[in-house]
C-alpha cells in the first residue's frame, strides 16, 4: 500500500482501474500526481503492466473465450436439467444389493465401440451403473434401456482400481451435464470398494433420442475441460444403439452407458 | 439467455480487457494458479449470465468484487492445508498480536462470517486486506461510511465474543 504526503493510500483496485481508465477524474488526477512523486507507486504500476503482458501470453484471449463459452453452455445445460437433491433414498435398492447386482451384471455393461487409432478405451473394469426409480423402489437399467422424460435416474460407478474419474452426460439436444464432480475443473477421487452411487438423482428432461453417460477415468487427476469438450463434440453424433466414444487425452479410459429416450405420448 | 450472452457479448474482448485484473485478484486471494484460473473463468461466466451488469459504468470495480466473493467462497470450501491469506485476514481483522494458526484460524473465520452477511465479508476484505479507507470502501459497496463502520463494528464484536467464549 502506498502512502505519500499524507495522501490516502492507493489500493491495488484503484491502480487496476487507473490502468483501465476506469477511475473518476478526481481520483485519476490524484494518482497521476502521486506517480510523479512516489517511485514505489510507479513500480507497482509497472508491475501491473508486466502482469498484464504475462497473463495475455499465458492465457490467450481466443482460448479463454472458448473455455468461458463452454463453461457457460455447461451451466445452462445443468440448469435445464432439473437435478433433485435427495437426502432420503428409500426408492433405491439397498447399497449391498446394488453392489451385488452390479457385480452380477458387470459383464453386460456396454462398453464404448471399438477403439479407433487415437482413442484408448483403457477404463479397465471401471464402469457405470444406472438405476431408475419405480413405484415400488428402483430398478437397475441395462444399456440401451428406454427412458422417458421425468424418469428419476441415479448414476453410480465401479472404480475397479482407477483412482480418478469424472461422469458427464449428453442429451440429444447436444447439452453436456457434469455429474462427477458436480462442479470444478478437475477429476474427482474415485472411491474404491464396489458400487458407489452419486448422492443425487437426475430427472430426465424432454431432450430427444438419448441420454448418454460417460465415465472417464485416469490414474492421476485430470482436467475436465477436454472431457467436456469431447462430450460436446459427439453429443449429437452416433445413434441410439451406437454411442460414439469420446476423443480423450492419452492415458484416460472411458465407459459409456446410453439410454434411449422415448417421446412422451 | 446464455445463447444470447454468447451471441451478443464479445467474450474475447472482455477477456482481453479484464482477464488480467480478475486473474490477479484470484491469484492474490487463492495463492494457487490452477484454482485462480478456475475461479477467474467462473467470474466471467457469472458476468455473462447477468448481462445487465455489463452496463455498469466501471465494470472493473464490479469484476473485482465478484472475484473477491467467489474467491472467498472457494476459500471457505477448502478443506486442506492452512491458508496464509485467511490467517493474514484474521490477524488484520482482529488486530491480534498472536495470530491463530492454520485450521483454528479457518474455523474462527468460518464461525465469524457465518454470523454476518456476505456483503460484510466483502467490506472487511476491502478495508482490512485491500487497504481501502472507510470512505473508499463505502463507495465501492454503495453504502454510507457510517453503514460500513457499523458493519465492521459488528464483526469485531462477534470476534470478541468468540474470543471470550
Amino acid at each position: 500500500m502506498t502512502r505519500t504526503h499524507d495522501a490516502a493510500p492507493v489500493p491495488d483496485l484503484f491502480l487496476e482501474r487507473y490502468l483501465l481508465g476506469e477511475l473518476p477524474e478526481d481520483e485519476r488526477g490524484r494518482i497521476e500526481r502521486l506517480l510523479d512523486l512516489d517511485p514505489d507507486l510507479r513500480g507497482r504500476l509497472d508491475a501491473l503492466k508486466a502482469s498484464e503482458d504475462e497473463a495475455a501470453r499465458r492465457y490467450p484471449a481466443p482460448d479463454m473465450a472458448d473455455r468461458i463459452r463452454g463453461r457457460l453452455r455447461d451451466v445452462a445445460a445443468a440448469e435445464r436439467t432439473r437435478v433433485s437433491e435427495r437426502k432420503a433414498w428409500g426408492w433405491l435398492v439397498p447399497a449391498a444389493a446394488a453392489a451385488t447386482l452390479a457385480l452380477a451384471a458387470s459383464l453386460s455393461v456396454v462398453r464404448s465401440p471399438g477403439p479407433s487409432d487415437d482413442i484408448r478405451l483403457k477404463g479397465g473394469d471401471a464402469e457405470l451403473v444406472v438405476f431408475r426409480k419405480t413405484t415400488s423402489g428402483s430398478e437397475r437399467l441395462e444399456p440401451g434401456a428406454s427412458a422417458l422424460p421425468g424418469d428419476l435416474i441415479r448414476v453410480g460407478y465401479r472404480a475397479a482400481g482407477r483412482t480418478w474419474g469424472a461422469i458427464v452426460s449428453t442429451d440429444g439436444d447436444g447439452n453436456v451435464t457434469q455429474h462427477l464432480p458436480r462442479s470444478g475443473q478437475r477429476a474427482a477421487a474415485l472411491e474404491a470398494g464396489g458400487t458407489v452411487l452419486l448422492g443425487f438423482s437426475y430427472e430426465l428432461d424432454d431432450a430427444p433420442r438419448w441420454e448418454r453417460f460417460y465415465l472417464v477415468t485416469g490414474d492421476e487427476a485430470f482436467d475436465l475441460e477436454p472431457v467436456r469438450r469431447a462430450a460436446r463434440s459427439v453429443a449429437t453424433a452416433g445413434s441410439e444403439a451406437a454411442p460414439p466414444p469420446l476423443k480423450l487425452p492419452s492415458g484416460l479410459g472411458q465407459s459409456v452407458f446410453s439410454l434411449t429416450k422415448e417421446p412422451v405420448q | 439467455m446464455n445463447d444470447m450472452a454468447e451471441r451478443d457479448v464479445d467474450v474475447e474482448g472482455l477477456w482481453t480487457r479484464y482477464g488480467g485484473l480478475v486473474l490477479r485478484r484470484c491469484r492474490q486471494l487463492l495463492r494457487d494458479e490452477e484454482e485462480a484460473l478456475d475461479v477467474t473463468q467462473d467470474v466471467f461466466v457469472q458476468l455473462l449470465r447477468r448481462r445487465s451488469q455489463l452496463e455498469v459504468r466501471y465494470p472493473s470495480s464490479l469484476l473485482w468484487k465478484m472475484a473477491t466473493n467467489l474467491c472467498l467462497n472457494r476459500l471457505r470450501d477448502r478443506r486442506a492445508a492452512p491458508e496464509p491469506v485467511e490467517d493474514a485476514t484474521l490477524v488484520r481483522l482482529a488486530r491480534l498480536e498472536d495470530p491463530t494458526p492454520g485450521a483454528e484460524a479457518r474455523l474462527t473465520l468460518r464461525r465469524l462470517f457465518s454470523q454476518h452477511r456476505d456483503s460484510t465479508r466483502l467490506i472487511a476484505v476491502l478495508h482490512f486486506v485491500d487497504g481501502l479507507t472507510l470512505e473508499q470502501t463505502a463507495r465501492e459497496v454503495g453504502m454510507s461510511v457510517s453503514g460500513v463502520r457499523k458493519r465492521l463494528r459488528g464483526l469485531r464484536e462477534t470476534l470478541v465474543q468468540m474470543e471470550a467464549s
